[in-house]
């Protein structure tokens, strides 16, 4: 606790200040049958594989996971292996995305203020759209919050499954996973429990071992959810579904580690789920601009394009500046976002250009 | 900024926002400063060229690897005038690696490089430097970048080339370099530039406005930025280091556009050497001549232009190899420079010097043989020399004749003591007063001493740079030892003794793996490539294959050569050592496996007994795999089995340290890191141990290896402070200091990329571990941890016996929770084995736990209940003894009786039951709940029984479980079974609630220590100490505290150590022989009046203030009177010097003046 005081400080400088780009890396090897993705961020990390056989639905392999509030030398916390499902409705059809199809990308779209990671599916035979967005804040180093989105004319959510090994994976035969939500407090078993739907606030932790690290769960409030069901007696699942037709649901995922499961349950029911379904109601899951950094490209475009004289890459070059001022006008950021890559590609093609000169 | 607004407002977050930041920072990643920033803050020796350069400092960004272009930065900074820039890479052709050892450090992804490198490109410099990093390594955006910048007028300056992607960019030759080349002699350059013709060396080209010189060493080499590779030596590396940092720095100065066409070009005409000057050099030109040791012997300044044509005179300088060093400049600055190569002949030509021995033992006679290459025409007498290293201090001397014609001398030295490895033989020719030439050689004086409390670290001394990073790592981790691969001919061990530093040379590595049929492979051969192991071996790799033991001792006698002169600390055999139990099915195996079973059981009648089986002979005994042994139920010949390749494993370190000593007689041998095994019988003719960080396993190896030297490696990252020393120290579970790593490229390194020390290293580890080494350390390892009476049986069968049926309990889960309780209550104890039982060990004892004690052999039961019935109190869990030693199932359990059961036997499954004990035993009560915990069927939960003076207990539920689900009161149900044998802490402490703390309580003759680390969480607390009785208290190694019963302490640092005695303590009493000592000579020091119990250290400072460390040493009271004498060089300066003895239980000193008399001789 001590140490804890000591950085109080430290922390507010940092949240006066601002602070440099959150480092994050991406590894993707991909083909068209086959991804695999891991995207490294100062908590932990996401991994993504998945591995199609040609004509078939299925995936043969397929992994989503997430390391985040993971005990020190544990397999425990968020699953490395399936940490978020998801099916989607799509003209009355459930289509389970996540498990059953390729993820078609995985972006990272900001890495300044905070952090914004957007994996997205395109089922191949259906006209929707899952978007999974993740967003990570310095200044909340303990939660990761997920926007789930569904996208296309008829596509809505249907149910959103997220799993847990509060603790560990592994554990003595004694240890019973537990979850506090509400006035709930029970053990759960591989029998799925119902919780009421208008439940937003879960803590899944352990009795008997494992007793100090667990999972935290909280869902917006806006999210229509029309049953919670939580179950588990080796890793915890909790399954949303949804009423109506839905195209977006929010979560914040967290835990806690070499804590009190009771003093957890006692701040998190009397503030802490509030707290934190506040920041979930008000995020902006837009990509936001850095407008000094876009300034900057366009400056090197510029340069490059005065050194080149490529009247084809001006045109280029001024078309996509008229569709950024214009979706800058408009607040569209998603387009904004779609321009700015191209004109990162146009950047990155005439170095190539300009370099290959120098062969 | 909406969140952040709602985030700052929200007191309601307050909490949990800091529960999760707590939690961050706990994984939080190291500042990377280290990996990523060349500071000038490490100064080495030097000289300077240019820092002063006329122009004003070249604004220069260099793009260069960890491993040691960086340095090589701050060393061309130290030398020339550099306003620089530094990007540093994990190694010369990738920016990063991304890694989880890299992740743990802030900047060292890829993503972060590749963003650190781009805001560094963008900015303008004068010169963009390239030293030793792949161009292609670079995003494409930094190489526009920096090729933009060079065409519109910056300088490219590509060291180590290769195969740069762009050759449009070498378009237009120019010829600067001749002009840069001019002032720089090729015969003063290290390694392969020395060789190189000067057009290939060096090439110029004018790209669009900027400069380019591409400078090739015409050799790949990934360890260097800016200079060629020479490997190091005492004579020549340094000055020709400097040689070609001065080409570097003249080759920057041209790249940046400075005017470097003026020359001054010396002619050698015997004695004299003539200027011609060109072009026109203003100013004042500084002559500067260097000896090959890179010492400045002459000094000439000369004006310029006017004076320019004049001669330097060489004929006070003997005969030798020397560096002429020209700059000029006006107004103190310096606008040209250059090296020039001078030879100077002696008549008598080479002189060669051999020593009758290449290494000495303390105190030995060293005769030394000087030889001219051809006789001298007048008399002449030899002064030979004998310094250390790498101080150079001097320790004998001697004048022998060499009369006209003769040219053979010897010098004999008798009773030699030079106090580091490495010694320098000096041998140098005079004639009429005149020093006419000179030679060196080397020569080894093994330390034969180990610390009290060793360092290890892990990687020596490098080939580059070797003499900068030996500074530092002189000057942070004094008296470190390294662990490496020998290299060819022992030469990384040859390098570490030239600064000496004590060398473990990584020997060979241990894996023995199963074959697709079980065959044992051997999966390390080092020495031998894997096509010569398998041919040599025929693809057995088993130690019982003679073919296999023939390859291993080749690969020893390969690897050890240059070794034993150096005296290494100790031989590792590896780390990471491993078997397999699905292995030992060579052909080879099967004749051993039988022997095996012969020598153990000596008749087929007794194994069968044993085993309850009817064989008819050893040779029908025939194994399947483990599994299929496993399947049917085989369990002791599937033990024999694991016995057999827990042997072979023992058996291989054991041929090999054989192997080592065969060769080097004085060799401690061991390994680190490694699979157990069976630890008792690995390490039973072993003399050196690396366990894992494992609590139990660490224990056991304290028990069967109390006197050798045992340490875990720490540094790893991620850790807390010096918690992975501390703890198993306090413990006594090691006995050295372990550090992973002295490598300048890993992320876990001490050193930062320039060699600066590392700011995590200094600030949270340096100040702990440089407390435990000035002796704290060793007054931990030293006393001995107070008998509390408290024996905890090991039994590997029984361990092993978990392993093939859930039935039978796993000791851990007792074990564990049994050490946590004494660890936190202050209760010492010992892991005894089944063999140690057997001999006799339980005399000792006043109570006996047997975790998980399923197997016991006949004599070991035996012994138990002599133990109880002689009043000792037994406490087992579940089914103690219901399999004997070769886990064969017994009819009824040796040890029934002990607990009052009529029979106690079979293997049942256990079962998670509710647990409740209420019992009066000894007039105390006994009780415990827990909700579940796991259980055998027809044994109560409970049984007590008094045996004899004894007292048996057996606890049918195991203590892990029973710690889970307890209703509270574990602690005190444990304590109540320990006081039924008379055993209570001694020692209470109030205030520390971490389940991490550690108390532990050591005894002398004459005093206790009393050592205690708090957890954590606990940092920052104060608390109360209370002891049984009054003492006079002492914080080790600081001074008196307090003189009470009780003290309060706060845990300002998470490791607390006390002296406690019964009475006031005395400052130490020591004489010394003599009040005055002459230069070059001894002084005795008496210690007679010494506790024999005690733990002391002697400093000596020198009549400066400063100290001397060679003679500083830490030293048990036991040993007080065998202490050698303080030896004083002849080259010591003469004056007041102190000699302070500190008591380090105490922390008090006393203090002699002693006056070394006489005239220092440095020459």
């Amino acid at each position: 606790m001590k140490r804890f005081l000591l950085l109080g400080p430290a922390l507010l400088a940092i949240l006066a200040t601002g602070h440099a780009q959150i480092p994050v890396t991406r590894e993707v090897s991909d083909s068209d049958t086959s991804k695999k993705i891991r995207i490294q961020f100062p908590e932990g990390y996401l991994d993504y594989h998945g591995e199609a056989i040609e004509g078939d639905r299925a995936l043969k392999e397929k992994l989503f996971g997430l390391s985040f509030q993971r005990p020190p030398q544990t397999n425990g916390g968020w699953s490395l292996w399936n940490f978020l499902d998801v099916t989607l409705r799509v003209n009355g059809v459930p289509v389970p995305v996540v498990p059953n199809y390729l993820l078609e990308s995985a972006e990272i779209l900001e890495n300044e203020s905070r952090l914004l990671i957007r994996f997205r599916w395109k089922p191949d035979d259906f006209d929707a759209t899952l978007n999974v967005f993740l967003a990570w804040y310095p200044e909340q180093p303990g939660w990761m919050f997920v926007k789930v989105e569904a996208q296309g004319a008829g596509a809505s959510l249907q149910q959103v499954t997220l799993n847990a090994f509060p603790g560990n994976t592994a554990g003595p035969e004694e240890r019973e996973r537990w979850v506090a939500a509400g006035d709930i407090v029970q053990r759960l078993s591989n029998q799925k429990l119902e919780l009421p739907a208008n439940t937003t606030g879960f803590v899944f932790f352990n009795k008997l071992a494992q007793q100090r690290d667990g999972c935290l769960l909280v869902s917006d409030k806006k999210n229509h959810t029309g049953g919670v069901l939580v179950s588990g007696g080796y890793g915890v699942s909790t399954e949303v579904t949804f009423d109506g037709e839905p195209t977006s649901a929010c979560f914040a995922l967290g835990g806690f580690l070499e804590a009190s499961p009771e003093d957890v349950i006692r701040i998190f029911q009397m503030e802490g789920a509030r707290n934190t379904q506040h920041i979930l109601e008000n995020i902006t899951w837009e990509p936001k601009l850095d407008k000094q950094r876009n300034q900057i490209l366009m400056q090197d475009i510029e340069q490059l394009l005065q050194d080149t004289a490529d009247a084809t890459a001006r045109e280029q070059f001024e078309t996509l500046k008229v569709s950024y001022q214009q979706n800058e006008t408009a607040g569209t950021p998603t387009e904004l976002l779609e321009v700015l890559s191209r004109l990162n590609e146009l950047k990155q093609t005439l170095i190539a250009r300009e370099l290959a000169k120098l062969k | 900024m909406k969140l952040k607004n709602s985030l700052r407002n929200s007191l309601f977050i307050l909490p949990l926002f800091l529960m999760s930041w707590g939690v961050a920072n706990v994984e939080a990643r190291t500042d990377g400063e280290y990996l990523h920033k060349v500071k000038r803050e490490f100064v080495t020796p030097h000289l300077d060229w240019a820092t002063n350069l006329e122009g004003g400092p070249v604004r220069a960004l260099f793009l260069t690897p960890r491993k040691f272009g960086a340095r090589e930065v701050a060393e061309l900074a130290q030398r020339l005038g550099l306003d620089y820039e530094a990007f540093v890479s994990n190694n010369f052709v990738a920016l990063a690696v991304d890694s989880i050892y890299e992740a743990g450090v802030q900047g060292t992804s890829a993503f972060e490089k590749a963003g650190e490198l781009l805001e560094k490109v963008r900015k303008p410099y004068d010169v963009i430097v390239l030293a030793n990093l792949r161009f292609q390594a670079l995003p494409a955006e930094a190489q526009y970048h920096i090729l933009k910048q060079v065409s519109e007028g910056a300088g490219l300056v590509i060291t180590y080339p290769a195969d740069f992607p762009f050759p449009k960019v070498f378009d237009k030759p120019v010829d600067a370099w001749e002009k840069i080349l001019g002032m720089v002699d090729l015969k003063a350059l290290p390694g392969s530039a020395a060789s190189r013709k000067p057009a290939d060396l060096l090439k110029t080209y004018q790209f669009g406005k900027g400069r380019v010189a591409v400078l090739n060493y015409g050799a790949q080499y990934a360890n260097l930025g800016l200079t060629a590779h020479e490997d190091y030596s005492l004579t020549g590396w340094k000055a020709r280091y400097e040689n070609n940092l001065a080409l570097v720095g003249r080759v920057i100065q041209w790249a940046a556009g400075r005017d470097i066409s003026p020359t001054i070009h010396p002619t050698i005409e015997g004695d004299t050497v003539r200027l011609a000057v060109s072009g026109a050099p203003e100013g004042g030109l500084q002559a500067r001549i260097r000896d090959i040791e890179n010492q400045v012997v002459l000094e000439k300044k000369i004006s310029l232009p006017k004076e320019a044509g004049q001669e330097i005179a060489l004929d006070g300088l003997p005969a030798g190899t020397y560096f002429l060093d020209l700059r000029w400049g006006a107004d103190s600055k310096v606008s040209g420079f250059g090296v020039f190569k001078i030879e100077r002949p002696f008549a008598g030509g080479k002189i060669e010097l051999k020593s009758d021995k290449l290494s000495y033992e303390a105190g030995e006679k060293v005769t030394v043989t000087v030889s001219l290459e051809k006789p001298l025409e007048q008399d002449a007498e030899i002064l030979v020399k004998l310094r250390d290293l790498p101080e150079k201090n001097l320790w004998k001397k001697q004048v022998v004749k060499l009369p006209k014609g003769a040219q053979t001398a010897t010098a004999t030295f008798s009773d030699t003591h030079i106090p580091t490895i490495a010694g320098w033989i000096e041998a140098e020719v005079n004639s009429g007063g005149r020093l006419l030439a000179r030679n060196s050689t080397v020569a080894y004086f093994p330390r034969r001493d180990i610390e009290l409390f060793p360092t290890i670290l892990w990687e020596s001394i490098p080939p580059d740079l070797s003499e900068m990073y030996a500074q530092q790592l002189d000057q942070s981790v004094p008296d470190a030892a390294a662990l490496s691969h020998p290299g060819a001919n022992g030469e990384r061990g040859l390098r570490a003794a030239l600064f000496n530093q004590r060398f473990i040379p990584y020997m060979t590595r241990i894996g023995l793996k199963a074959g697709e049929k079980g065959e044992t492979l051997s999966d390390h051969w080092l020495g031998l490539t894997k096509e010569e192991a398998g041919t040599l071996t025929g693809g057995d790799g088993s130690i019982f294959n003679p073919a296999v033991r023939d390859a291993w001792k080749k690969s020893i006698e390969k690897r050890i050569v240059g070794l034993p002169e150096i005296g290494p600390l100790v031989y590792t055999l590896g780390d990471e050592n491993h078997f397999s139990y699905e292995a030992g099915f060579s052909p080879s195996d099967t004749a051993a496996f039988h022997d095996f079973l012969k020598t153990r059981y000596t008749t087929i009648e007794a194994l069968n007994k044993e085993w309850g089986t009817s064989y008819k002979n050893f040779e029908e005994i025939t194994r399947s795999t483990p599994d299929e042994m496993l399947k049917k139920g085989e369990f002791s010949l599937l033990y024999a089995h694991r016995r057999f390749m827990e042997t072979q494993y023992a058996e291989t370190h054991n041929f090999l340290a054989r192997a080592i000593k065969a060769i080097d007689p004085r060799a401690l041998v061991g390994a680190e890191g490694s699979v157990p095994g069976d630890i008792e019988l690995t390490t039973k003719e072993l003399d050196f141990w690396g366990p894992y960080g494992n609590t139990i396993d660490d224990e056991v190896l304290r028990a069967v290896a109390p006197d050798k030297l045992r340490t875990i490696w720490w540094g790893y990252g991620g850790e807390y402070l010096a918690y992975p020393l501390w703890g198993p120290l306090l413990k006594g579970t090691v006995n050295g200091n372990a550090w992973y790593t002295s490598d300048i490229e890993a992320p876990s390194g001490l050193m930062s990329v320039d060699f600066s020390l590392a700011e995590y290293y200094k600030n949270e580890r340096k100040p702990f571990v440089d407390a435990l080494n000035h002796g704290v350390g060793p007054a931990l390892i030293t006393t001995p941890l107070k008998k509390h009476g408290i024996a905890i049986l090991w039994s590997h069968a029984s361990y092993s016996a978990s392993f093939m049926d859930e039935k039978f309990p796993n000791p851990r889960d007792s074990a564990g929770v049994l050490l946590s309780f004494l660890y936190r209550i202050g209760l010492n104890f010992d892991f005894v084995t089944s063999s140690m039982v057997e001999k006799g060990v339980l005399k000792n004892y006043k109570t006996l736990w047997l975790p998980g004690a399923t197997a016991l052999s006949e004599k070991e039961s035996e012994a138990i209940l002599e133990f109880a019935n002689s009043g000792g109190v037994v406490v087992a869990d579940i089914k103690p003894g219901v399999l004997n030693a070769s886990l064969g199932k017994r009819d009824n359990s040796p040890l029934a009786p002990l607990f009052g059961l009529e029979t106690l036997k079979g293997a049942s499954p256990l079962r998670m039951k509710a647990v409740e004990v209420d019992a009066d035993l000894r007039g105390k009560r006994i009780s415990f709940k827990a909700a579940k915990s796991h259980q055998a069927s027809g044994v109560p939960v409970f049984s007590a029984k008094e045996y004899g003076k004894g007292l048996g207990i057996l606890l049918n539920f195991n203590l892990s479980s029973a710690a889970n689900t307890a209703e509270g009161g574990l602690d005190a149900f444990l304590a109540s079974l320990f006081q039924l044998a008379g055993i209570a802490p001694e020692v209470t402490i109030e205030g520390l609630t971490s389940d991490q703390l550690v108390v532990r309580l050591r005894e002398s003759a004459d005093g206790q220590i009393l050592g205690i680390l708090a957890g954590r969480e606990d940092i920052g607390k104060t608390a109360k100490i209370t002891l049984p009785a009054s003492r006079w208290i002492y914080e080790v190694d600081q001074g008196f505290l307090s003189e009470g019963k009780t003290l309060e302490v706060k845990f300002d640092v998470p490791l607390k150590v006390f002296s406690l005695f019964d009475r006031k303590q005395e400052p130490p009493v020591f004489e010394i022989s003599s009040p005055s000592v002459a230069v070059g000579g001894a002084l005795d020091l008496r210690l007679n009046q010494l506790s024999s119990s005690g733990i002391f250290r002697i400093e000596v400072t020198m009549p400066d203030g400063r100290p001397l460390r060679r003679l500083t040493r830490i030293f048990a009271g036991s040993k007080a009177e065998s202490q050698p004498p303080l030896r004083f060089a002849l080259s010591d300066a003469p004056g007041k010097y102190k000699i302070v003895l500190t008591d380090i239980r105490t922390g008090l000193s006393t203090t002699h003046a002693v006056e070394i008399t006489g005239e220092r001789d440095s020459q």
